[in-house]
């Protein structure tokens, strides 16, 4: 990356962290919004009196990203996954946060954006599939466990 | 939660259809065939059995935080899975889970293991004496009578009688103040609508009857336990939602309240 795309990078970031920052509830009503309407594909862990506080954590998971170079994505796709998420919500979390920039920045900032929200997303969703993972596997064993002790 | 064996692969299980509805991992082929059976008879099912579902992680917070019971005692609990009721409670809350299949009661040994104050037992929900006295449980509870019963998710697949003796059971052996919360399964659904005779058929089949009632029905059986100043809330209520989300067709076999409700009945 050229110095030129570095600084423009760095000024996407910022306009990113001042638009969600000053738009915060808005943008955790949308989340609010897509968990609503995708709460029957979730697991069933996830219920209704939840939705509220994912809807903001998912906001300030965001922020924190764009601030806090030590924030870790991925963590944030595990956290989701043990929320009971299902993974189109999870896409369709990401879809809002690019409909929700993409509609409120300008348009020489944008391919800088997306690379932002999507380098964001791409974490998430890693630690989406990561947790799924270590769930089934988790399930397996005490399934084996369980078993072995119900046959002896 | 229906009862039967979970690793017998060899024809359905209601339970394991249960876990399939709400989109778990622990059911079989078969079980998958039976339940999409169903689903093509009345798809909202597995919407009616998530808002029960999400009203059971209700009644966890709502029993613990809120009312300030310390002993929950549940009845054909299933697996407790991550929505369950150990979940959703302070810590230092002790919880008692039972579960008629050995099996089920060994598998949710396994995941409970090392959790602090939460046992299973297995014990038949229609006989609650048989787990309230279970020589592990009366130890656990010493003298303490003032607890908390959730009889929840399970009511549809017992019969009068035995939904009588529960009532009549617990409250006879708790102290007052205490609480049981009831989830009137199924009721003021539709046994005669089309659809819903065949899913009664289906279940009937695998040997696992289901008894669709009137909520004044479920009024009388749960004597003379008194529902709280909420009275029974219909699951749809319970969440927020309205009838807009059964389809005109699932209405005439689960009826416009989706076919269950909740309550917290108080002695």
């Amino acid at each position: 990356m050229g110095n030129t795309d570095s600084v423009q990078r760095g000024q996407a970031r910022d306009l990113l962290i001042k638009q969600i920052t000053s738009h915060r509830d808005d943008l955790a009503n949308r989340y609010q919004q897509v968990l609503r309407d995708n709460l029957f594909s979730n697991r069933a862990d996830l219920r209704p009196s939840m939705i509220k506080q994912i809807a903001s954590d998912e906001t300030e998971a965001i922020l924190n990203f764009l601030n806090q170079p030590e924030f870790s994505n991925m963590d944030r796709g595990v956290q989701l996954h043990k929320a009971g998420l299902g993974e189109r919500t999870v896409l369709r979390l990401g879809q809002t946060t690019r409909q929700f920039l993409l509609a409120n920045l300008e348009q020489d900032h944008i391919p800088f954006i997306l690379e932002i929200v999507d380098e964001y997303e791409e974490g998430v969703v890693q630690g989406f599939i990561k947790g799924l993972e270590e769930y089934h596997l988790g399930e397996i064993e005490r399934t084996r466990n369980a078993l072995q002790r119900g046959v002896n | 939660m229906p009862q039967d064996n979970i690793v017998d692969a060899s024809k359905p299980s209601a339970g394991r259809m249960y876990d399939y509805y709400l989109g778990g991992n622990h059911n079989f082929e078969v079980d998958r065939q039976a339940a999409d059976q169903v689903l093509k008879l009345v798809p909202f099912i597995s919407k009616f059995l998530r808002l029960q579902r999400w009203a059971l992680q209700d009644v966890a917070v709502e029993l613990t935080k809120n009312r300030g019971y310390d002993v929950i005692i549940d009845f054909a609990s299933g697996l407790p899975t991550a929505d369950h009721i150990h979940y959703n409670v302070p810590d230092g809350t002790t919880v008692i889970y039972s579960d008629i299949d050995p099996i089920v009661a060994e598998y949710a040994r396994e995941i409970l293991k090392g959790t602090k104050n939460v046992y299973f037992f297995q014990s038949d929900a229609r006989k609650p004496e048989e787990l309230l006295h279970h020589p592990e449980v009366e130890k656990i509870l010493g003298s303490q009578r003032k607890v908390a019963f959730v009889y929840w998710g399970v009511s549809a697949f017992i019969p009068d009688a035995a939904i009588s003796h529960m009532a009549e059971y617990l409250y006879d052996w708790a102290a007052p103040g205490s609480c049981l919360a009831f989830n009137a399964q199924g009721a003021d659904a539709n046994p005669d609508d089309p659809a819903s005779v065949q899913v009664l058929k289906i279940y009937e089949q695998m040997g696992s009857e289901m008894y669709f009632r009137p909520l004044k029905k479920f009024r009388d059986l749960i004597q003379p336990w008194k529902p709280d100043d909420n009275d029974f809330v219909s699951l749809l209520a319970w969440h927020g939602f309205d009838e807009s989300i059964i389809s005109k067709d699932d209405m005439g076999s689960v009826g416009p309240m989706g076919g269950g409700y909740g309550a917290y009945l108080v002695k």
